[in-house]
């Protein structure tokens, strides 16, 4: 055996054991809503362990492939250390079963087509959704509140624009392909107007980089854009929330630095031309008038280039083409007239904490047990909205 | 509110076609692939897929676009490629744009890894 040999050898043996070892980490008593994280992160090891096999088999093969499907198994391995393997084995069980009866909930109202995902609050940032483990993260302390649950609707939406087999999704994934044509169009014509003005080369090369970033803030706009379509205004004041406590630039747009989210402006925006859309005309009005107040204590003021990047109708477009795609995949539209589910409450929460913020937290700290006991026995559902 | 719901689907679909290119490449070196293997087929297919201006297809789009700023790999390459594998047609030229749309997939495989890995916990 060469030295290249000898090396994948050991190293390819190496990872075995590192493999084996995980996979007698998944542990076995885990609460049934674990189950699914746990069978996949089974899987994905038993798959990563039979290509290290193959592997060990294809040494005197080509060396090209053999280095990287080599490196592939290790990432793969990774992947299910750092990101499958935490949740199972750090589960918090009052919290972690909560949010996930919790989600199951939602996506049921909502009658999204594919299956929930496994909640973990072992998230040390905000909501973090995992294609491959059908795995969100969320903080530590997310299912104690209800203002910002309503990004759950947010994160729900990633997967839908990335499957590749559900029929039901495909209306979504048009609706998707439709706006970003209309949107590489609208950068088309400003480059055409550029190059009749022949102004600096600096905008040509914006509109350039705008072009590259635009499919990844398309996929942002319609994650927000479903959410609002599912549980309506509280999605908005939560993106509100969000971006008083914690946002940047909401005028932001994109110069020399990849900008991976459309700027906060642009996507509320879109929010509230989804709430119109949507029938929500006047809470639109009221949450527009808020966004703008914090906008101007907020000093942050939009330069003309923001307004090419996020052209006004394109974005309500886009809101077109999400109200579409929803609806092709036969989701419920949120309704807030009578009803006691957990889109409900979650509006209702911010109907409380705009009418008397300062008691807001003993309203919420009740409805949030209320919420929990009924999560307890399998009923997410409210009898009665809590007062 | 993470690029993780973006990043991870890219990788996962990523893995899936550079696990193919590198299978159909080991079974056209060692002599075992012929112009019927399902995978060399759907291989082919892809990859002219992938050269087209019109996808209707949203996963193999975001590939695309993934791809499309890349000065190593054209899209004549992907057509010349994947045109070769559904022929009889495989040369040392093939070889080379596959072992290149392979290199490639997996840069891009590697870049959505670290932009995912910014945020685990």
């Amino acid at each position: 055996m060469d030295e290249l040999g000898g090396y994948f050898s050991g190293a390819i043996r190496q990872h075995v054991e590192r493999g084996q070892g995980l996979l007698a980490r998944v542990p076995t008593d885990l609460p049934a809503e674990f189950y699914p994280l746990a069978q996949t992160c089974q899987k994905e090891l038993e798959r990563i362990l039979d290509e290290l096999g193959e592997l060990q088999k294809l040494l005197g093969g080509p060396p090209e492939e053999l280095l990287r499907r080599f490196r592939r198994a290790v990432k793969d391995l990774k992947l299910v250390e750092t990101t499958g393997i935490p949740p199972l084995e750090r589960f918090h069980e009052k919290d972690d079963v909560f949010l996930n009866r919790l989600v199951r909930q939602v996506r049921s109202e909502i009658q999204s087509p594919l299956l929930p995902p496994v909640v973990s609050s072992l998230s040390t940032d905000y909501f973090h959704f995992y294609y491959y483990f059908n795995l969100l993260l969320v903080p530590l302390s997310e299912g104690n509140f209800l203002l910002h649950l309503p990004d759950l609707y947010h994160e729900l939406a990633h997967p839908l624009l990335v499957d590749k087999h559900n029929p039901r999704v495909k209306s979504f994934q048009r609706a998707w392909l439709d706006a970003y044509a209309r949107a590489m169009e609208y950068l088309h014509e400003e480059r055409q107007k550029e190059e009749r003005r022949r102004s600096p080369q600096l905008f040509s090369y914006y509109l350039q980089q705008w072009g590259n970033s635009w499919a990844g803030w398309l996929i942002e706009f319609f994650c927000d854009l479903f959410a609002i379509y599912a549980v309506g205004p509280a999605f908005a004041w939560s993106h509100l929330h969000l971006w008083v406590k914690l946002g940047q630039n909401p005028f932001e747009y994109q110069t020399y630095l990849p900008m991976s989210h459309p700027a906060d402006d642009a996507r509320m925006g879109a929010i509230l031309a989804g709430l119109r859309i949507a029938g929500f005309s006047q809470e639109a009005m009221r949450i527009q008038s808020r966004w703008k107040a914090f906008l101007e204590i907020s000093g942050f003021q939009p330069e003309p280039e923001y307004c090419r990047c996020f052209p006004a109708h394109l974005i309500e477009h886009i809101a077109l083409k999400g109200s579409e795609g929803y609806q092709g995949m036969s989701c419920q539209p949120v309704t807030l007239t009578g009803d006691l589910s957990v889109s409900a409450i979650l509006n209702q929460a911010w109907t409380c904490f705009w009418q008397d913020p300062l008691s807001y937290a003993t309203w919420e700290r009740r409805a949030v047990e209320e919420l929990r006991e009924r999560c307890a026995v399998g009923n997410c559902n409210y009898a009665s909205l809590p007062r | 509110m993470s690029e993780t719901g973006l990043y991870s689907g890219l990788y996962q679909n990523l893995h899936e076609y550079a696990d193919l290119v590198d299978r159909v490449l080991v079974n056209i070196k060692t002599g075992r692939s012929s112009e019927n293997d399902p995978s060399r087929q759907e291989l082919g297919e892809l990859l002219i897929q992938l050269a087209q201006d019109q996808l209707d297809d949203l996963p193999v789009r975001l590939i695309q676009l993934a791809l499309q700023n890349r000065s190593d790999v054209s899209r004549a390459d992907l057509d010349r490629a994947g045109k070769a594998l559904v022929s009889e047609e495989i040369d040392e030229d093939t070889i080379r744009r596959l072992e290149l749309i392979a290199q490639v997939l997996e840069e891009e495989q590697t870049r959505a890894m670290s932009r995912i890995q910014r945020w685990m916990s």
